[in-house]
């Protein structure tokens, strides 16, 4: 229901509700006071006829005390009739040409011939006063009072009342009107505003005629918030078109590395491989002898170097092509077993040369694996070197595999130096190495390798778990979801 | 919405409902055509009080003194010590003009009464009343006297010179007002017929005033109002009688002897100036203010023997010399 109505209805309703309580009230006391009027007037009537009328009831003179209620009766039209009942509470004179009316007759045999009773005789309300003759005494006059007097008063009153109900009524209506169009006014101006603002977005100036100061409030506070989220929404634009921008930027800029990188890396490959070929060829001093030994290590140096040069080539083109999206995955099936031979193979020799054991727990009972075989395989290669890399001599690096109904494990544990915890999340960030504090020395690499490794595991819809603790060692899991596998997307880093 | 229409239905419905109440009361029509006798309403009363049972209601009488209203008015407190002492109900009764309180007393009408010593002889000889007892007056005494005035300038020195002048009585039936003078007069050898004019006035008020209007030379009447009005300057006292034995409470031969024991002894036991003094409206106008003492019918014999000699009283009858209780 709208304001303006509910105002209408609560203004009219106590209107007309304090009008009809006024109206009754009145209508009460008038009533009360013409009662109490009449009684007095009769209580006066009853006193000055009281001695002769007790006289004569005592004395028993009936005829006298009849001619006596008669003639008063008989004045006066307001009395419509009397009885005397005297001591024995018998009727002992009227004024009634017949007998006694026969209600006024039950009255009297129910003992209330001294209460005060209302009769009604056609249209005219009579109403039958009863006093004592004699205070203490059961003797009483009973007098009919015909109340058209005071009815012909109270209806005239009446009709004032009304009269001034209406207006008041009336009154109430209009001004609820008033206040109704007075309050709505604003807020439904207020209302259409809003709408606005909300249709149009736009911060809007709303121009509120009213002196209530909870609506004035209320439209200033709705300015407020209008002023503030269009100052929001201004600055949340600019601050999307930055990002946009800046966006764009990087975009631009990762292209650039990742072309310069490819770029870079083959012509930086073409006179390395000729470095290393001709320092090789030094080494092996095939066309006679360097001479000095000094030589001899210096070509080594140059090889080796060379090789570390060509390696991390070799790394960043790996990354830069997953980056370019120019990396395809070629999924294929393979047994674990083999697999996994191939990669120990390639190991061996760093193990070896760093005195660490290495341990192959994998079983023969395992279903073929369905993967990229060179990218798996590198993966791998990247997690068992890493392992020998960061195990003390004389420790263990062991890999495992197994099966689960959702997905292949492959499992590369040591009991190398471990990771802090807090580092774990850094280890496949690209060119980093996370300090090993207990050792306090930065081992040798590329730190992209990690990076390369998630990165293809991750395009096989796979993760890479860590598990580690310093002092004991790390468990590194590669997990590929099995079933059909589709090359992932390419993920930024 | 709802609520607010429900709310205003509510004070709206409250205010012409309590507004229009007083037409949904019964009409009692009053139906001049149907109508009932008054005899028949008047018997139907009679047997309803005769079948009501319970506690018997004792009435009583006295002497209309100033007036139905001012007499009630004494009368009913004096009822309500009655009852509270006895455990009885008590109610007033006058007495018509065309009766009197000893007709009432003797006929039954009532049961007690407060009667003058006259009406008590005359009730006692002709209906056997009983005397319970006598009121003692502002003195003290359960007895009371008549004084004979005259006008303050009258000639009248003694009561010898009343004779060949007029006199007026009171009551006829009056014992301070009538049979005492008639004593005085009698002993000092004054009769009737030596008088010029006697007449009887009605009243102890109406005698004083014949004489102060000087419609009478002299009267007799209650001694306290003779003293009173003496005081005033308006009336001489010329003579004063010896006490006899004042009004008292009388009760009709049928009363149980048992309520008439209670009842006597309660008389005796009230205390109009102190303990039973609240409620009590100008008892001191009684003749008796201070209470009351045992009476004893042969208190009234030389009243009687007086009556007698004045051929006032009724048919001889043998004077109870005893109440039923001794």
């Amino acid at each position: 229901m709208r304001i303006q109505t509910r105002i209408i209805i609560l203004v009219m309703g106590v209107t007309l509700g304090m009008s009809l309580l006024i109206f009754k009230s009145e209508d009460l006391l008038l009533r009360d006071h013409l009662t109490t009027s009449q009684n007095e007037w009769v209580r006066t009537l009853v006193h000055s006829l009281a001695e002769s009328v007790a006289q004569s009831t005592i004395d028993g003179e009936k005829l006298k005390t009849r001619q006596l209620l008669q003639r008063i009766v008989s004045n006066d039209r307001a009395f419509e009739y009397m009885y005397v009942t005297d001591f024995e509470g018998q009727i002992f004179a009227h004024t009634f040409n017949a007998g006694i009316p026969k209600v006024l007759a039950l009255d009297i045999l129910d003992d209330d011939h001294n209460q005060t009773h209302s009769h009604w005789q056609g249209e005219d309300e009579v109403r039958s006063v009863v006093a004592p003759l004699i205070d203490g005494m059961d003797a009483y006059l009973h007098i009919g009072i015909n109340q058209k007097e005071i009815n012909s008063i109270i209806t005239a009153a009446q009709n004032d009342l009304w009269k001034i109900v209406g207006v008041v009524t009336i009154s109430g209506l209009i001004i609820a009107l008033l206040l109704g169009v007075r309050m709505s006014r604003p807020l439904k101006t207020l209302s259409e505003e809003i709408s606005k603002y909300g249709e149009k977005g736009l911060a809007v100036a709303v121009d509120i005629k009213t002196t209530d100061p909870d609506i004035r409030h209320l439209a200033k506070s709705f300015q407020k918030m209008a002023a503030a989220r269009s100052q929001t929404e201004a600055e949340l634009v600019a601050s999307r078109e930055n990002l946009y921008l800046a966006l764009e930027k990087a975009e631009q800029a990762s292209e650039a590395k990742t072309y310069f990188l490819a770029n870079m890396s083959h012509e930086l490959r073409t006179p390395l491989n000729a470095i290393m070929g001709f320092s090789d060829v030094m080494k092996t001093q095939p066309f006679g002898p360097l001479g000095s030994e000094k030589y001899i290590e210096y070509v080594g140096d140059i090889h080796s170097s060379g090789s570390h040069l060509l390696s991390l080539i070799s790394d960043i083109l790996h990354m830069s092509k997953i980056e370019a999206g120019s990396y395809s995955l070629h999924i294929e099936s393979f047994g674990f077993a083999g697999f996994i031979e191939d990669c120990l193979i390639l190991v061996k020799e760093q193990a070896r040369n760093s005195d660490i054991q290495l341990n192959n727990n994998t079983t023969d009972d395992l279903p073929p694996l369905m993967a990229d075989y060179r990218a798996i395989k590198q993966c791998v290669i990247n997690l068992l070197s890493n392992a020998i890399k960061f195990t003390p001599r004389k420790g263990t690096v062991s890999i495992s595999a197994s099966v689960s109904p959702q997905f292949y494990n492959l499992v590369v544990s040591d009991t190398g130096i471990g990771i802090a915890k807090k580092d774990i999340h850094k280890l496949t960030d690209p060119f980093t190495q996370v300090e090993r504090t207990h050792t306090g020395k930065i081992h040798e690499g590329t730190g992209i390798g990690l990076t390369i490794t998630r990165n293809l595991v991750e395009m096989h819809g796979g993760s890479l778990e860590f598990e580690s603790e310093v002092g004991v060692g790390t468990t590194v899991i590669i997990r590929l979801p099995r079933g059909e596998i589709t090359e992932k997307e390419n993920l930024v880093m | 919405m709802k609520k607010s229409l429900a709310n205003l239905t509510l004070i709206v419905g409250f205010f012409f409902l309590s507004g229009f109440h007083d037409l949904t009361d019964d009409r009692s029509v009053l139906n001049l055509e149907e109508t009932v006798s008054v005899n028949d309403i008047n018997r139907a009363i009679r047997e309803k009080a005769g079948q009501k049972g319970g506690p018997r209601t004792y009435y009583f009488g006295f002497d209309l003194r100033t007036g139905p209203s001012e007499d009630a008015r004494q009368y009913l407190p004096f009822l309500d010590f009655l009852s509270r002492a006895t455990g009885l109900g008590f109610k007033l009764r006058f007495t018509s003009k065309t009766s009197s309180i000893i007709d009432d007393l003797g006929t039954g009408r009532v049961d007690f009464a407060a009667i003058g010593a006259v009406s008590f002889i005359k009730a006692n000889i002709q209906y056997g009343a009983h005397i319970l007892a006598r009121g003692v007056n502002q003195q003290g005494k359960a007895e009371y006297r008549s004084m004979i005035v005259v006008s303050p300038d009258s000639t009248i020195k003694k009561l010898d010179d009343l004779k060949g002048k007029s006199f007026a009585f009171g009551s006829v039936s009056s014992t301070q007002g009538h049979l005492i003078p008639r004593i005085t007069l009698n002993k000092n050898g004054i009769e009737l017929n030596d008088l010029a004019q006697y007449g009887y006035t009605g009243s102890h008020r109406d005698c004083a005033t014949s004489v102060i209007r000087g419609a009478f030379n002299a009267c007799g009447m209650q001694d306290t109002m003779a003293v009173s009005l003496e005081a005033e300057g308006v009336l001489r006292i010329l003579h004063v009688s010896p006490y006899y034995p004042s009004s008292g409470i009388a009760a009709n031969k049928n009363v149980p002897v048992v309520v008439i024991e209670r009842v006597r002894q309660a008389l005796v036991d009230f205390d109009p100036l102190g303990r039973d003094k609240e409620n009590l409206y100008d008892w001191q106008k009684t003749e008796m203010p201070n209470g009351f003492h045992i009476a004893r019918s042969i208190d009234y014999a030389e009243l009687q023997s007086w009556l007698n000699t004045f051929g006032l009283a009724p048919e001889q009858n043998n004077l109870e010399t005893e109440t039923p209780s001794q």
